[in-house]
């Protein structure tokens, strides 16, 4: 659905974003995370045909995004940084001009279910300039989706919600992904991002590293796993388990070690076959997994994996 | 052309349009000042006795309308002379008006953060600038004639019939009917090079005016006498202009671009 090679852009001597390789499938969330000046927002405008790449190529919905940016634009729906909501026009009238320039059947209908949903219904009269942060957000959430594009681009979507409008925000992400839609969401919180994104990407100036939440951690750090047993581990016990190929003690708090392991299938069972012959009474074994949060910070910092 | 696109901007621009005070309030306030004022003048003048009147030598507007109108006095001559001056304002201020409102229209926008939204939509360029421009044209060219037609009824009026048809004649409602909309037209597309220039009204309107210096000459021009409105001026002023506009729609087109816009202006 998205298909991004080489694509980079360069204002000047400025170098915007380089490089991004990319390929989004129909259906997926696709979460994107970078610090500020890392070129989210230039990535979703090269995506969305609002700047041209001056390197590489990209597709969307099928569609070149240099040869035929009105037609991406007619596929694809945008939140971006700013709602960008007109403050003299009524929540009514914001959606209704949107929905006339693409043409959305039943407008009435979807204005009405989306801003019910978004608690807004009771003041679709009221000139927009009267809103709060937090709700000419949830209207310019609304204009993304109401014409129910194929990608749907999601620039910070929840950066100024309260906990119960972010988690309305969230049931619709995942709506749009079970309706089919791709959704490509920015964002700086990263629970949000492991909550609701199939794949992640960290971006700076180029996607330094795009897999899953789970892979990410596993390739960035390896795998860990917690042991608690009845009694701390003995001397012999601690010797053994160093002794295991690909097996190393990275922590060891009396009842409670973390170990890591190179190969999870291979070396488990065999570590806790030796630890029972050894007579330690294991209580509970389960994989340790660093936060995304560290990840995303070691990302930044040595620039890959 | 996308005319479901050009018609749901234009009624965005409108609802904008109508809820913005300082606009409406320049829409009314301009025309309708110039033709109160003008009322005003031509009362004090019919106030005169024509008997008190005094033509010297070289005063050269008055006798030149007297020979140009044979059958005016000199009152009448005054009323004409005065009308010319506020008519020929008029027509400047036709093209001034849709300048505070396109400049508005674009740099609005993006002052307001609306901008990027609105060119992340499917609206073609050529599209989202004619139905801008037409909504800055509107209702600036409807002001205008209600403007010329209370200045044409308060002559009837307070001066003569024959005064009022003075201003009626040819050559006038010509530059109404044709001048003032492309008059209108380049203000609105010079605003809209400024805009793809400037990120404030203020300076977009400043950088407008300083493109409608050529109009404004002719304007100024024909207020002070040395040139005449007759239906010869007018061919050749529509000439002009219908070559002016096009150029500054061909310059309009190609420096309105999403991508310099979104990411030249700070």
């Amino acid at each position: 659905m998205i298909f991004a090679e080489g694509l980079g852009r360069v204002f000047g001597s400025y170098v915007a974003v380089e490089n991004i390789n990319v390929d989004i499938k129909q259906g997926e969330i696709f979460g994107i995370l970078g610090p500020n000046g890392a070129g989210k927002t230039t990535t979703l405008r090269l995506l969305t045909g609002l700047v041209g790449p001056t390197s590489g190529r990209a597709e969307v919905a099928g569609i070149d995004v240099a040869k035929d940016p009105d037609l991406v634009r007619q596929k694809v729906g945008i939140l971006t940084e700013t709602p960008g909501i007109y403050a003299r026009l009524d929540a009514l009238e914001n959606l209704r001009f949107f929905a006339d320039v693409y043409g959305v059947e039943n407008a009435d209908v979807k204005i009405r279910a989306y801003l019910e949903r978004f608690d807004l219904w009771e003041r679709r009269r009221e000139p927009v300039g009267s809103f709060s942060k937090g709700m000419r957000q949830k209207l310019a959430i609304a204009r993304a989706v109401l014409h129910e594009p194929q990608v749907v681009f999601l620039d910070e979507p929840t950066s100024a919600l309260d906990p119960e409008s972010s988690r309305i925000v969230h049931e619709l992400i995942v709506e749009l992904r079970q309706r089919g839609a791709t959704v490509v969401l920015c964002t700086h919180h990263l629970d949000e991002a492991e909550k609701l994104c199939d794949r992640i990407g960290v971006l700076r100036k180029t996607l330094l590293h795009v897999d899953t939440p789970v892979a990410l951690r596993r390739k960035l750090y390896g795998h860990f796993i917690e042991l608690d047993t009845r009694a701390p581990l003995t001397e012999a016990m601690l010797a053994h388990i160093a002794a295991l190929e690909g097996v190393k003690v990275t922590a060891s708090h009396g009842t409670r070690i973390e170990v890591s392991v190179a190969d999870m299938e291979a070396t488990v069972p065999q570590l806790i076959a030796m630890l029972v012959h050894e007579g330690a009474a294991i209580l509970r074994v389960a994989e340790k997994m660093r936060s995304l949060e560290d990840v995303y910070f070691e990302l930044l910092r040595t620039g890959a994996p | 052309m996308n005319r479901r696109h050009i018609f749901a901007v234009m009624r965005k621009e409108w609802l904008e349009l109508i809820r913005t005070r300082t606009l409406l309030f320049t829409l009314a306030f301009v025309p309708g000042a110039l033709v109160c004022l003008n009322a005003f003048v031509e009362y004090s003048i019919s106030t005169v006795p024509v008997n008190a009147f005094h033509v010297r030598e070289g005063e050269r507007l008055l006798t030149g309308l007297m020979a140009r109108y044979p059958g005016i006095n000199v009152r009448e001559a005054a009323f004409v002379l005065l009308n010319e001056q506020s008519l020929s304002l008029l027509l400047v201020i036709a093209a001034a008006l849709p300048a505070s409102i396109a400049s508005h229209a674009i740099v609005g926008e993006k002052v307001e953060r609306t901008l990027e939204p609105l060119l992340a939509t499917p609206i073609r360029t050529g599209d989202l600038l004619l139905a801008k421009c037409t909504i800055a044209v509107l209702p600036s060219l409807v002001m205008t004639w209600l403007a010329y037609g209370a200045t044409v009824l308060c002559v009837a009026l307070i001066a003569t019939p024959q005064v009022a048809l003075i201003a009626l004649r040819p050559a006038w409602w010509l530059s109404y009917a044709v001048l003032a909309p492309l008059l209108s037209l380049a203000s609105s597309f010079a605003a809209i090079i400024a805009s793809s220039r400037v990120s404030d009204a203020r300076t977009a309107q400043g950088l407008t005016s300083f493109l409608l210096l050529p109009v404004v000459g002719i304007g100024v021009s024909t207020m002070m006498g040395f040139l005449y409105v007759d239906v010869r001026f007018v061919f050749i002023e529509t000439f002009v202009l219908i070559v002016f506009d096009a150029m500054l729609l061909w310059i309009a087109v190609r420096l309105f671009r999403r991508e310099s816009i979104l990411t030249r202006w700070r």
